[in-house]
Formats: C-alpha cells, structure tokens, sequence
C-alpha cells in the first residue's frame, strides 16, 4: 500500500462518515417531522449541535487535511478546476456554518424550540443544511468526474441540477409554508 | 464524463449514504442511550427500521448494481480480490442487516414503547448495537480493499 492510497482511504472515509451521516440526519428529520410532535422535533434539531461537534467538524477536518495530503503526494495541479471549485465550495460552506447556522442554532432555545418562533427556525436551520448538503454532493461529484473546462456539458448539467435542488429546497420557506411541525400536523 | 465515472460517482455516493448513515445512527444510539430517556431510545429504534428500509437497503442496492457496472464497464476480472471480497462483504452485511438487524431494532423499538424498558429488552438492545457495530468495521474493511484494490 502507498501512502498515496493510505491517505485517500482515510479521505473517503471522513467524507463517507460527513455526508453520509449529515443525509442520514436529514431522513431522521424527515421521520421525525412527519410524526408532527414540535417536541420530539426540537428535541431532534438540539441533535443537530452534538452530532456536528462530535462526528461533522472532526470528519470534515481530516477530509480536508488527507485532501491537501493527496494533493501533495499525487502532484496534483492546485490550478485544476474540480480543486478549485472543491476548495471554494467547502471554504463557503465553512462561512456558512459559522456565519448562518450557528446563530440560527442558538436562536432556537432562545426562542423555545416548540413555538412557532422556534419549529420555523428549525425548519430553516433544516433547508440551509439540505442544500449545504446538495454542494457538498457536487464536490463527491467533481472528485469523481474530474471535470476540465472542455468538459463544458458536464458542468452545465451538474450546475442546473445544483440550480433547481437549491431552488426547489427554498421553495417552502419563499412561499411562507415552511411552517411548524405542530401546524403541519393539525392542518 | 465516462459512464465509468457517472457509476463511480453513483457506487461512491450510495456507499457514502449507507455507510456514513450506520455511523450516524451509532452516534444516536449513543446520544439516546446517554439521556438516560428510554422513550428516546425506544423511538430511535422505531425510527432506525423506517431508516433502514428505506435509505439503506435502496443504497445497498445501488452499491450493487453500480458495483457490478463498474467491474463490467471498466473490463476488471470477476476473479479479482478486491471483487470477490466485495462481493462477499456486500451479502454478508446486506443478508444480516437488512434480514435480520433492521426487523429486530424494529420489534425491540415497539416492544420498548408498549411494554417500558427491562433489563432484558435493554441488553438486546446492546446486542443489537454491537452487530451493528461489527458490521459497519465490515463495511470499512470493504472500502479499505475497494481503493487498495490489492493484488492489482
């Protein structure tokens, strides 16, 4: 075994323990609101601060870190494009953490988790995280592909689906019926 | 992009759902058990059955298909190690997951709800986890050969 191959086991391994765990929190979510309890829900988004503590921030440390490490020892090129694009989305989807996500998680028990107040800031705190995700597929996506600017279509193809999931996911809280669970439930 | 790259991106986005998913549920697992809440663990293994049936299990099957594709697309040898004990990896973890770990978390979670935690129920329970547990090291042993690929 290379160290090459050592450190891209270790890279796919942190980004399968990342995003498969961040997909699966998001089908709990899921299950959870559609048993239409706000308490069970908050309870569940208060989750959301361990798991990333304990399992998000870590993994995504060592996908970065094993990253850079196969970058150096494969003598990949920094310039390329699926680099660049893999380090800007992961570098945004870094600010947005800090800068979105974190306040609106610390709004929540502020507020009470199962007032109205509370179940929409979930509800969005829940949509940022599923389209965060969406990005953070893109980047498996240009891993895999390895996308050139001569691979124009791919690109194109790729960036529209990331287009309609983003606007498909925002569609709820645009329209105003990204409501409460409890509401949801008793309609 | 290659059909072998759309399968590649398709085989390593399900194992990432499958995989990174048992993980997650370890975690909760862990978070519910150390509430102290056995209404908390008994949902999540209520919750865990619905999760199992549908994300793993379609996950599981498009590792699969996917898998399949690729050795075939890519004109590797059926014969080759980190095929074979893919293979065998898949079946032992599917078989065991899906026919038998799944349902029981299921049955625990529901018996847990209507009857109250017990002793009994609780270190099936743990059982039930550690599987749970061996199996996800199998997956990772699985990935291990998938990008080692020794012998090749």
């Amino acid at each position: 075994m290379t160290w090459y191959e050592f450190l891209l086991f270790v890279h796919i391994t942190a980004a399968v323990i990342w995003l498969g765990g961040a997909f699966t929190f998001q089908m709990y979510g899921f299950v959870v609101r559609r048993g239409g309890d706000p308490e069970e829900m908050a309870r569940f988004a208060g989750r959301a601060g361990s798991l990333a503590e304990r399992m998000f921030v870590p993994a995504s440390l060592v996908v970065i870190l094993a990253g850079i490490g196969l970058m150096i020892e494969g003598n990949w090129d920094w310039g390329q494009l699926w680099v660049i694009f893999a380090l800007v989305t992961f570098a945004a989807s870094f600010l947005t953490g800090v800068l979105v996500i974190s306040p609106i998680a610390k709004r929540i028990p502020v507020v009470g988790p199962t007032t109205p107040a509370g179940q929409a800031l979930i509800e969005r705190l829940f949509t940022i995280l599923r389209i965060d995700l969406c990005f953070m597929y893109a980047i498996v996506f240009a891993m895999v592909v390895k996308p050139t600017t001569d691979d124009g279509w791919t690109i194109a193809i790729a960036a529209a689906a990331l287009v309609v999931l983003t606007v498909v996911f925002l569609a709820p809280l645009r329209s105003g019926s990204g409501r409460p669970a409890s509401s949801t439930a008793t309609d | 992009m290659t059909s072998y790259e759309l399968w590649l991106f398709l085989h390593i986005s399900a194992a990432i759902v499958w995989i990174g998913g048992a993980v997650a549920v370890q975690v909760f697992a862990a978070l519910a058990k150390a509430s102290g809440d056995p209404a908390r663990s008994a949902a999540l293994g209520k919750d865990t059955g619905v999760v199992a049936r549908w994300l793993f299990m379609p996950s599981s099957l498009v590792v699969l298909v996917t898998g399949i594709l690729l050795v075939d697309d890519g004109n590797w040898d059926w014969g080759e190690w980190f095929v074979v004990l893919g293979l065998l990896g898949w079946a032992v973890v599917s078989l065991t997951a899906f026919g038998y770990l799944s349902r029981s978390l299921n049955r625990i979670g529901m018996r847990m709800a209507t009857e109250g935690p017990s002793p009994e129920l609780g270190a099936e329970m743990n059982r039930l986890i550690l599987l749970a547990r061996t199996l996800i090291l199998i997956l990772f042993l699985v990935v291990f050969v998938m990008v080692v690929k020794p012998g090749t």
